[in-house]
């Protein structure tokens, strides 16, 4: 046991990812924007589109997921914010630590925070859309498209750092990226979310895993690049 | 292999015959290359023909430098001179356009893990994460670095930088001054052999300022190296084992200290600066 918690307290990925989560418990700065920002969209879709029962199958996965990765695209100009403040992103530069443990730490924080805001939003979202609270279908679907969207932010986020209008030039580099894994959550949580079959849920899931391998490989390479000088 | 040589060397019966002169001439060449290993592992940094430009601007050009172990090198410049991008390079913060730079026989190219092992930086900015206690901000930079006995080290560097009482502050409501000392601590944390300092003494008091130059001579002691980066010609004096001036990209001027007048010196820093704006304008 001892082993296990030295080789966590070692490991410089979770090292990285428990310093976000401790940082965030203190701020408190990215998740109560992401989740105040994801739920405002939640409820200003059900003023603006009113769905009935017949069409809610149609728009409400669509009203979700814009919720979550319009919420994670402002949780994501701050995932290397804290870094800027106090020069503090080249004091973890100047650690003997790969730039591929930076990068996977930092994808399991935003990852983590995505998912907490997802399970916090998605009661809230079912209860109003009248929606089952209950969808078992939709937990792999939550947690591979989080992971690829935490991939392509996380790098996006990085890249968009260096620039001055980070705010404006992380959508602007993100959305397009991200659109095959924003279409394959859609397509597979209509089905999920309407109780419809497991074979039309998972017949989406290879295509999102494989958006995600390609995306954490990709984005773990070109990170290195990205970050430095 | 020193004995190998003195037996070849030394032996006349070795030097009598052809295919023992051979021996000895290959003992020679075997001579030359100890001499050359022991120079590199006395020598803590070594810089030759290091050059950066941003657009334009050649911040570094041709630069050569070197510090052996135990060694401080003050190095002394004008605004822009390239002193923050010459510790920037070496730090592997940045990249240089062309040049050598080996620490303790490492490249920055091939080995830049294992530099990052052995140095440590204090810059400009403290470099911490301002929500963090300062302990917290210690205990995850040491975590990092793999640094042995992390608690023991960290106590024992907050003692010696007077930081002990404060450590379980935010370093956000921290002032400058003590932000810098866990800065300095932090660089300390994994017993560098190669410590780069930028304006350490900025936003210090004189009491840090006295610690800074204890620690200093701690380290001359446990041989780590010091490349120290000050605007203070009295602080370069001395701190430093040597002084450089740093002008047009160059080291312009590099004299051991116990050869330097300050006055002196203070002349050769204008004449430097001057040279420099004349190359700039």
């Amino acid at each position: 046991m001892n082993l296990i918690i030295n080789w966590i307290k070692l490991n410089p990925c979770l090292a990285i990812f428990w310093k976000d989560v401790m940082y965030e418990i203190r701020s408190r700065d990215t998740l109560v924007s992401v989740l105040v920002f994801s739920l405002l969209v939640i409820v200003v879709f059900n003023f603006g589109i009113s769905p009935n029962a017949t069409n809610v199958g149609i728009f409400a996965p669509g009203i979700l997921w814009i919720a979550f990765i319009f919420g994670g695209v402002l949780g994501f100009t701050r995932t290397f914010a804290i870094e800027k403040e106090n020069d503090a992103l080249n004091g973890l530069l100047l650690t003997p630590v790969s730039r591929d443990a930076i990068y996977f730490g930092k994808v399991l924080s935003t990852f983590t925070f995505m998912m907490v805001v997802e399970i916090i939003t998605f009661p809230i979202f079912a209860a109003i859309y009248n929606l089952p609270i209950l969808s078992p279908g939709f937990i792999p679907i939550a947690l591979l498209s989080t992971l690829g969207i935490s991939s392509v932010g996380t790098l996006f986020s990085a890249m968009a750092m260096k620039t001055k209008a980070r705010e404006v030039m992380l959508p602007l580099l993100f959305l397009p990226v991200i659109v095959p894994v924003l279409v394959a959550s859609i397509e597979a949580s209509v089905p999920a979310l309407t109780g419809g079959s497991w074979s039309d849920v998972s017949m989406w899931l290879p295509i999102i895993a494989a958006f995600d391998v390609v995306f954490l490989i990709v984005c773990s390479i070109a990170f290195s690049y990205v970050i430095h000088d | 292999m020193n004995k190998l040589y003195g037996l070849l060397s030394c032996n006349p019966l070795f030097i009598r015959t052809p295919y023992t002169t051979v021996l000895v001439l290959m003992s020679d060449k075997l001579k030359t290359n100890l001499v050359q290993i022991e120079q590199q592992n006395r020598t803590s940094l070594q810089v030759s023909g290091l050059t950066k430009s941003f657009g334009r601007t050649r911040v570094l050009n041709d630069l050569d430098l070197s510090i052996e172990a135990g060694e401080v090198l003050s190095v002394l410049g004008s605004n822009g001179s390239g002193k923050t991008t010459l510790i920037n390079i070496i730090s592997t913060l940045a990249k240089p356009d062309r040049g050598i730079v080996n620490i303790c026989g490492y490249s920055i190219e091939k080995h830049s893990n294992q530099i990052r092992s052995s140095i440590g930086l204090v810059g400009h900015s403290p470099m911490l994460y301002s929500e963090m206690t300062g302990l917290e901000n210690l205990t995850f930079f040491g975590r990092l670095f793999r640094v042995e006995s992390l608690n023991n080290r960290i106590t024992e560097t907050a003692d010696k930088l007077g930081i002990s009482n404060i450590l379980d502050q935010k370093v956000g409501n921290m002032s400058h001054g003590m932000q810098k000392r866990i800065a300095i601590a932090r660089s300390l944390l994994s017993s560098p052999k190669l410590l780069l300092m930028d304006e350490p003494e900025s936003g210090l008091d004189q009491s840090a300022v006295g610690l800074l130059r204890v620690i200093i001579n701690d380290l001359k002691k446990s041989t780590c190296a010091v490349l120290l980066v000050t605007h203070s010609l009295d602080q370069a004096v001395n701190l430093g084992d040597r002084v450089a001036i740093l002008s047009n990209g160059k080291v312009g001027y590099d004299q051991a200290t116990e050869l330097v007048d300050i006055k002196k010196l203070t002349e050769k820093y204008f004449e430097y600066s001057d040279q420099f704006k004349k190359v700039k304008t």
